[in-house]
């Protein structure tokens, strides 16, 4: 986005300390209705990361569908649980415990090894959008709408067909 | 987007043979237990497509959406059987580890866009040598090869075979050893030659180690198994160590051998598992190995397929499975790697214990009550598993054209 570069930042740590803090409490709060409030909360700053990134229609889909449908279908399910019973049993560290950290420490590393290595100003590709039609004014829904209908225009198809399975296979699971 | 060369030809005939084969073996199964309905068949053949685009793909999104197509009819499939409760339980564990290995095949592919600015696998294949952010490329490739272990079913990312094998009913327990296993070599060899061939000394030692893994965990659990279907997953996550011995060779000799080998395995475990649904009746499933005490007895010619079936899973000579095994092991040595070879050996020999267990229980033993009996009266199923099994024999044998034919599709002679 065109915003002078302190704001930018500014942005950026506010929405990223946001995220982490809404995913921390995801994982650590004890009520489970928190912590599905709390994804509420990091799905929304990631679609505001993607409005800084010039991707408006993916922030606008992720909204749309993470906030409005994922969240909601978690909050609904959450709601048949009863939260009281959590805490008793609770351990403080176990074998599985250790095995994760191993895991999340690896990965923590190769990321932080990985990020400072790659030129990010190399990839422009959603600030310079593709010039179709000779227009560089085409908004990016457009562009996505174009590109479903000729680049695309196979794995769109595809897509209808891998819902219409997942009805399938819902009904034949689920019905009386 | 969709690409139609020889290798993919290959794989559809061969997924399209054993989805038919699960059909013919399914029916009476399926009569008997009154769950003969529309919606398996679809199903099925819905994961069918899923097989023949993945196989088919040019471009990263085919790769991923083959791929769901095929896991999500599966998932369905497996929980199919509403009634039991190891089903539902088998398919809720296949849903969950699926879609956490999709998500990370798609941040891999997500990273090695990022890296080289393509989807397309051609592209990509020229454009990985040039690219500037080479850790970026090796981070994504990690992921995508955690996506391709998993759906291979290879160690350490194995956990869900040995239920969904035992979980699901046996048709459906067929079509994901056979159809599913050709679609994840397919999905393999497309993402790991096609599209990032460049970077194979960065996947070649990663693969080597998850086909020890698999091969080791694979043939030393199925030794302490009861359950039939169980030792056949734990079997079959051994095999797909041997495959993954075959892609490591990263040359069109190793992927003809990978490929011969995929198609072997497809065509055995159909054999195994048609065995075991000539022999269920209503009631009865013949899942454990103690139901075929003393077949040998009561229906001499089932238990003689499922002993051409046992030792070609084996790798016994002259059976179709041992010139698939000498072929992958000859493949690792060509690239270099003895180690590998010997492991793969030293573990096919301790394997040779479970499989000559089974046929060990089906001659020498007393058959029991309520044990496995007269086939099914169902005279295609019995004519169409006699020619399947009798073909590990003649192919054993007579392997040269097969070959020959997996060999020209990757340009050798």
């Amino acid at each position: 986005m065109d915003l002078p570069a302190p704001i930018h930042d500014f942005l950026l740590v506010f929405l990223g300390s946001g995220l982490i803090l809404g995913s921390l409490g995801v994982v650590l709060l004890p009520n489970p209705i928190y912590s599905a409030f709390s994804l509420g909360l990091v799905l929304f700053c990631i679609s505001l990361f993607y409005i800084l990134s010039n991707s408006y229609f993916v922030a606008a889909a992720q909204l749309l569908i993470y906030v409005g449908a994922i969240n909601v279908l978690i909050i609904f399910a959450v709601m048949f649980m009863n939260g009281s019973e959590y805490y008793k049993g609770f351990s403080l560290w176990t074998v599985g415990d250790g095995v994760t950290s191993m895991v999340c420490t690896s990965l923590f590393i190769s990321l932080i090894t990985t990020i400072p290595d790659t030129s990010w100003y190399g990839i422009i590709w959603t600030t310079k959008s593709n010039q179709i039609l000779e227009q560089d004014l085409i908004s990016n829904s457009q562009q996505i709408g174009i590109h479903l209908s000729t680049d695309f225009f196979l794995p769109f198809e595809l897509i209808s067909i891998i819902l219409l399975v997942a009805l399938i296979g819902a009904i034949v699971i689920a019905r009386q | 987007m969709f690409v139609r060369d020889q290798t993919s030809e290959i794989l559809k005939v061969f997924a399209l043979l054993c989805t038919v084969l699960v059909f013919i073996y399914a029916r009476p199964y399926l009569l008997d237990r009154k769950q003969y309905a529309g919606e398996f068949y679809t199903l099925m053949i819905f994961a069918t497509i899923g097989v023949m685009l993945l196989v088919s793909a040019g471009n990263l999104v085919m790769i991923y959406l083959g791929l769901e197509l095929l896991t999500l009819s599966s998932y369905a499939l497996v929980a199919l059987n509403r009634d039991s409760s190891l089903s539902s339980e088998a398919a809720i564990k296949y849903f969950v580890l699926g879609a956490l290995s999709s998500g990370m095949l798609l941040y891999g592919m997500s990273m090695v866009y990022g890296a080289t600015g393509t989807l397309d696998l051609a592209q990509l294949h020229a454009a990985v040598p040039q690219s500037a952010m080479p850790h970026l490329l090796v981070f994504g490739l990690i992921f995508m090869l955690v996506g391709i272990a998993f759906k291979l079913g290879a160690a350490p990312f194995h956990m869900w075979i040995p239920d969904v094998y035992q979980g699901a009913s046996t048709p459906v327990t067929t079509f994901i050893a056979s159809t599913s296993k050709l679609a994840a070599f397919g999905m393999a060899w497309r993402l790991l030659e096609t599209g990032l061939g460049d970077l194979s000394q960065h996947w070649q030692p990663m693969l080597a180690a998850v086909a020890v893994l698999s091969m080791a965990i694979g043939n030393l659990v199925a030794i302490v198994q009861t359950n039939l279907k169980r030792m056949l997953a734990y079997s079959t996550i051994s095999h797909m160590g041997y495959l993954l011995v075959g892609l490591v060779n990263a040359g069109p000799e190793g992927y003809a051998s990978a490929m011969f080998y995929a198609i072997s395995y497809a065509l055995m475990s159909t054999v195994a598992f048609g065995v075991i649904l000539a022999l269920a009746r209503a009631g009865f499933e013949c899942e454990e190995i103690a139901d075929l005490k003393g077949l040998n007895q009561r229906s001499p010619w089932f238990a003689a397929l499922m002993a051409l079936a046992m030792f070609s899973l084996a790798g016994v000579p002259p059976l179709f499975g041992f010139y698939a095994k000498y072929l992958v092991l000859q493949a690792a040595i060509d690239a270099h790697m003895l180690w590998l070879a010997l492991t793969g050996a030293v573990f096919a020999i301790i394997g040779l214990y479970y499989y000559l267990h089974v046929v060990k229980v089906m001659y020498f033993d007393k058959p029991v009550e309520g044990g496995a009996d007269q086939s099914t009266p169902d005279t295609s199923l019995r004519v169409v598993l006699s020619i399947n099994a009798l073909a590990l024999l003649v192919l054993g044998v007579y392997w040269g054209p097969l070959l020959g034919w997996c060999r020209r599709s990757f340009g050798l002679g």
